[in-house]
C-alpha cells in the first residue's frame, strides 16, 4: 500500500535533510546509540554530527505526530541558536562503543560473513543489542545493570511526562527518586545532567548515561522560576522496570542457557503445592535440530520442553524473569555448568548443562 | 488520531540491501506516493547535503515488525 505523508509532518520535515536508515549492518554505533527495542528511533542532528535530539522510545505511549512534530520544532531552535549552544548538546553523543559497527561484535561477525539476515534483508535492531551482550558475555567480561536495564524511562524515576512535549511532569511516583527531589505535576523539565530536553527518549538517554548509585542533577521550571533540583540514584534504581520482555532480553536467556522459560505465577504454584517463595521456571521452548542454533547444550543435556525447573545451582529460592535474566548474565560464565533440578512427571532429577564459551 | 502510526507514514523502515536502487526501494517500502527528500541508506550522502544546505537532519531508524 503506497504511503500518504501527513501534510503538517511534511512541512517540517522540508526544513529538514532526511535520510532513512534501512540497513542495519553498518549502523554507525559512535552516532547511534538507542534503545534497539524500540518501535521507531529519529536522530536530529547538524551536518557536524552533533545529536541535538532524540525522538521515540520502546513504549508507543511515547509516540505520536503532535510529539513528533513538537521535537522536530525544538530541534531547528537548537539548530538556530549552533554553535553557541553546543555544549547543551554535547552529552547527546554517547561515549565510544565497545565495537563501532554491528558486523564487527564476534557473535554477529558469523552471522554476517554468512549472509544471514533475520528479516527483510536486515537484522533487526534488537540484534545489535543482543550482540553487544552475548559477545561481551561471551569473553568474559562482567555485565553491569546498565547494559541489561537499559534506557530508563522517566517513570523509573518516578516522572511521568507527557510524550506530546517530554517536558511537562503530568505525575510523580509515591517514593519515587523525582517525588524526594520535589518535584511536582506541571513542572517542566529543561535539562537532565545539563543536558536540553527535548523528548521522552532524551531524558532516557540521559538516564542510561547516569550513575548506578549517585545523584542526577535537574533544571525545572516551575511557574516563572527555574530551579535545580537533584535526584538521588541508588543502587539498584534501573531495576524498578522490568526488561524481561523486550525483545533483546528474551533473546539473551536463550542464548545463554539454550532454552526458554517463563516464570511460574501464583497461581500455578499453588496448583503444584508450591509455596509463593519457591522457584519455578518451566521450559517452554527448545531450539530444534534443523535451526543450527550454536547453543543445544540444553537440548543435548537431556532437557525437555515443560520441564519445570524448581532449583538452579543449589538454590530454590524464586526468581522472577529480570531475576532468571540478571543471573545467567551476572553471575554465571562462559564455560561454566548450570546444574538443575527438575520436576518432570512428578519426580525430581538432576541435570547439568554445560554453558557456551 | 494523533497516535503514530507514525506518521504514518512516512516511516516504515524495512529493510533492503544497501545497494538497491531508490525507485526501486521506495516501491518496495510502499513509499511511492511521497515526496522526493528521502535518502535511503546513505548517510554520508545526508551530511553531505545538510553541510551543503546549512540544514539541519533528520535521521529515521525503525526496526522491521
Amino acid at each position: 500500500m503506497a504511503r500518504q505523508e501527513n501534510p503538517e509532518l511534511a512541512a517540517v520535515l522540508e526544513k529538514f535533510i532526511c535520510v532513512r536508515i534501512v540497513h542495519g549492518w553498518g549502523l554507525d554505533l559512535s552516532l547511534f546509540q538507542f534503545d534497539t527495542d524500540m518501535t521507531l528511533a529519529v536522530f536530529f542532528m547538524n551536518a557536524d554530527r552533533t545529536i541535538y535530539g532524540r525522538y521515540g522510545t520502546k513504549f508507543a505511549r511515547d509516540t505520536s505526530l503532535e510529539g513528533l512534530l513538537y521535537t522536530a520544532g525544538a530541534a531547528l531552535e537548537v539548530h538556530k541558536g549552533f554553535p553557541q549552544n553546543k555544549p547543551q548538546v554535547a552529552a547527546k553523543t554517547g561515549p565510544a562503543p565497545r565495537w563501532k559497527t554491528p558486523e564487527i561484535m564476534p557473535t554477529l561477525k558469523t552471522r554476517h560473513e554468512a549472509g544471514d539476515v533475520s528479516s527483510y534483508g536486515c537484522i533487526h535492531c534488537h540484534t545489535v543489542h543482543e550482540g553487544e551482550l552475548t559477545s561481551r558475555w561471551l569473553s568474559g567480561e562482567s555485565i553491569p545493570d546498565r547494559l541489561i536495564w537499559k534506557y530508563p524511562l522517566p517513570n523509573v524515576v518516578g516522572l511521568g511526562l507527557e510524550a506530546k512535549d517530554g517536558r511537562t511532569v503530568r505525575t510523580v511516583g509515591n517514593n519515587s527518586a523525582a517525588q524526594a527531589a520535589g518535584i511536582k505535576p506541571g513542572d517542566r523539565v529543561l535539562n537532565v545532567a545539563g543536558q536540553q530536553i527535548l523528548s521522552v527518549a532524551d531524558v532516557s538517554w540521559a538516564l542510561q548515561q547516569a550513575p548506578d548509585d549517585g545523584m542526577l542533577e535537574l533544571e525545572i521550571e516551575r511557574g516563572a522560576a527555574r530551579e535545580r533540583v537533584t535526584l538521588a540514584l541508588k543502587n539498584g534504581w534501573r531495576r524498578r522496570i522490568s526488561v524481561a520482555r523486550n525483545n533483546t532480553t528474551s533473546m539473551l536467556q536463550k542464548t545463554v542457557s539454550g532454552f526458554f522459560c517463563n516464570v511460574l505465577s501464583s497461581g500455578d504454584k499453588q496448583k503444584l503445592g508450591l509455596p509463593e517463595t519457591a522457584l519455578g521456571l518451566r521450559v517452554t521452548y527448545l531450539p530444534a535440530a534443523k535451526e543450527k542454533d550454536p547453543n543445544m547444550n540444553a537440548v543435548n543435556a537431556g532437557i525437555k520442553v515443560n520441564d519445570l525447573i524448581v532449583e538452579v545451582d543449589g538454590q530454590r529460592v524464586a526468581m522472577n524473569a529480570d531475576d532468571w535474566l540478571a543471573y545467567l548474565l551476572q553471575k554465571k560464565k562462559p564455560g561454566q555448568t548450570l546444574e538443575l533440578t527438575i520436576l518432570r512427571a512428578g519426580a525430581e532429577q538432576k541435570l547439568n548443562i554445560p554453558l557456551p564459551k | 488520531m494523533t497516535r503514530v502510526l507514525l506518521c504514518a507514514s512516512v516511516l516504515a523502515l524495512a529493510a533492503v540491501q544497501a545497494a538497491e536502487d531508490p525507485e526501486s526501494l521506495r516501491k518496495k517500502l510502499g513509499d511511492v506516493e511521497l515526496g522526493g527528500r528521502w535518502i535511503y541508506g546513505d548517510l554520508n550522502a545526508g551530511f553531505a547535503e545538510a553541510a551543503r544546505t546549512g540544514k539541519p537532519l533528520a535521521v529515521f531508524l525503525r526496526c522491521v515488525p
